[in-house]
């Protein structure tokens, strides 16, 4: 049994511009000490994803349809008792905007002690000092002084790091990290990454971190799902993404990380913005920004596909299975998608290159384009 | 003192941002002081809340060629100097429909949970929604198939029961002709 299941999530805002579709169908699932990302422009659903899981979407919105199964039980069908029990327990959420998720009116280590009072059964003193252990673990330093200070005391990167303890504090089964790291230097970044990693092997904790910065996923993920306007678009273990990305979207992600040494005047950008979630484009919705869009993506949604097979995923994927959801893989393109992906130093993930080469020459099919036959001589 | 737009010194005509004409014979009113949307809420009867909310769908051509995506605006407006609340259905406050099919889909697409829900239009609000039908429709889950040539209605309603006998819809027609036809519309 995995778990978290998340079957057929659908979320929607109802507002007075429209119904707005945040999540539309999503299934995933995150076994017991994997580190799952979930990567996208911003828009595309990833923190709304993470806020259903903990059942904190707040009205206007509504999780519409869909099960979220923690360890065989689903989070829908729970009562608002039994589930304070597993938030920030059993299930823990390191949140975007530290400040906002800070009650300014009460002491950093007051909010940290809290939860574990509460959970874990601790007496105030047993507390406080596995407060203090717990700063002092994510790096804030003279932990002790620093128990009583207010959040307005705290820079940004040390609220970060104090939402990072509040989460840590239960040993939680399942984090859900959104973007951790967006307020922190790049030093403090890694040391970061480096704690959650080292949390998630120590105690068979496993994570579900959102980001947009691919080098992170990279670093820290076994599997990824991308997303885009609310629906995941690819789902893969992470090194058949970066070494062979089959949605165009992806490609168009990948070709967006600025490289040293890159020549290029611009950086390369996927045009246009994310549609707007009250009105999605018909088809599949990638398709006003797709390089290789033909008229059946106008009229076609796809659905996840075996890129090898053009089988559509069966229930929940395997955690080796590679899905994306292209029309390319059902054969109803005439002209196929062309990209190359150039693999400049295969010791290193980061160093990955997928780059659209030439969206007008649309000579190659898929089975051609999947590597650059000069690159796999260099490896 | 006089005003600048009391006097003759502006030149005004259609160009944007040039200011418009001031209509000193309406003005809006509210007792800042209360919360007037909960009074409003117990003292304006509901027939004439329905009555004085307006929706109107308006497209900036009649016609359009196949294929070219048809934008249209639709308008919420609350004339009464309160705040009007009308209650819906579901939390699906309204909804736009081509040829009666909601969104343009022949398939139910949302789900609204069974509740009430409530459109709250402030004084004098008027919401302007601008949306686009692409000349599809949804037949499924995954499939768009395009509209056929000839007359279609674009309508808004908000959803209460029988908006149209209570004066809560608007629509408008609009017409999908042959790539050629409009061309030679056009020329004329």
């Amino acid at each position: 049994m995995s778990l978290i299941e998340v079957n057929d999530l659908t979320v929607k805002f109802y507002t007075k511009e429209g119904v707005v579709t945040a999540v539309d169908d999503l299934s995933y699932r995150i076994e017991r000490g994997e580190k799952f990302g979930v990567v996208g422009e911003s828009g595309a659903g990833k923190s709304v994803t993470a806020l259903s899981l903990m059942r904190l979407i707040e009205s206007p919105g509504r999780i519409e349809s869909g099960e979220i199964l923690f360890k065989g039980e689903d989070l829908l069908q729970m009562s608002e008792e039994e589930l304070r029990e597993i938030r920030g327990n059993e299930i823990a959420m390191i949140f975007q905007d530290a400040q906002t998720a800070l009650n300014p009116v009460y002491t950093v280590g007051e909010q940290i002690s809290e939860a574990i009072r509460h959970h874990l059964d601790y007496d105030d003193e047993e507390a406080k000092e596995r407060t203090i252990q717990l700063l002092d673990r994510v790096g804030i330093p003279e932990a002790e002084a620093r128990y009583s200070d207010y959040p307005h005391e705290f820079s940004g990167g040390m609220q970060q790091r104090a939402v990072i303890a509040m989460a840590l504090s239960c040993d939680p089964d399942l984090l859900l990290c959104d973007e951790p790291t967006t307020a922190l230097d790049v030093t403090i970044e890694a040391q970061i990454l480096e704690e959650i990693e080292e949390l998630a092997d120590e105690f068979d904790t496993a994570i579900q971190l959102i980001t947009h910065d691919l080098g992170v996923v990279a670093e820290v993920c076994d599997r990824v799902m991308v997303m885009y306007a609310g629906k995941p678009v690819e789902k893969a273990p992470v090194e058949d993404l970066y070494y062979d990305p089959k949605h165009p979207y992806t490609v168009g992600l990948m070709s967006s990380i600025p490289r040293i040494g890159d020549e290029r005047e611009r950086l390369q950008t996927i045009p246009g913005t994310m549609p707007d979630l009250v009105e999605l484009p018909s088809g599949c919705s990638f398709h006003p920004r797709c390089p290789f869009a033909e008229e059946a993506c106008t009229r076609k949604e796809p659905p996840l596909l075996d890129p090898e097979t053009g089988e559509p995923e069966r229930g929940l994927e395997s955690p080796t299975e590679h899905t994306a959801a292209c029309l390319e893989y059902t054969g109803a393109l005439k002209e196929g998608v062309d990209y190359s992906v150039e693999i400049r130093d295969p010791d290193a993930d980061d160093d990955t290159e997928a780059a659209v080469a030439n969206p007008n020459a649309r000579s190659h099919r898929r089975t051609e384009s999947n590597a650059n036959p000069e690159s796999e001589s260099d490896d | 003192m006089r005003r600048i737009y009391e006097s003759d010194a502006l030149h005004r005509d259609d160009e944007p941002f040039t200011p418009r004409e001031k209509d000193s014979s309406y003005k809006i009113q509210a007792m800042r002081s209360v919360d007037s949307t909960a009074l409003s809420r117990r003292v304006l009867p509901q027939g004439l809340r329905h009555r004085a909310v307006s929706v109107t769908v308006s497209t900036p051509q009649e016609e359009y060629a196949v294929g070219e995506p048809i934008p249209f605006r639709v308008t919420l407006r609350n004339p009464l100097p309160v705040p009007v609340a009308i209650p819906t259905r579901s939390p699906l406050l309204w909804a736009w429909k081509v040829d009666g099919f909601a969104e343009a889909a022949e398939i139910q697409l949302h789900d609204p949970p069974d509740e009430e829900g409530e459109l709250v239009l402030d004084r004098g609000e008027r919401k302007r929604v601008t949306k686009r039908w692409d000349q599809l429709f949804r037949v499924s889950d995954s499939e768009w198939e395009p509209a056929e040539p000839g007359e279609h209605t674009i309508s808004a309603e908000i959803n209460v029961e029988d908006p149209v006998g209570k004066g809560l819809a608007g629509e408008t027609t609009v017409r999908i002709v042959p790539e050629e036809e409009a061309e030679r519309t056009e020329t004329e």
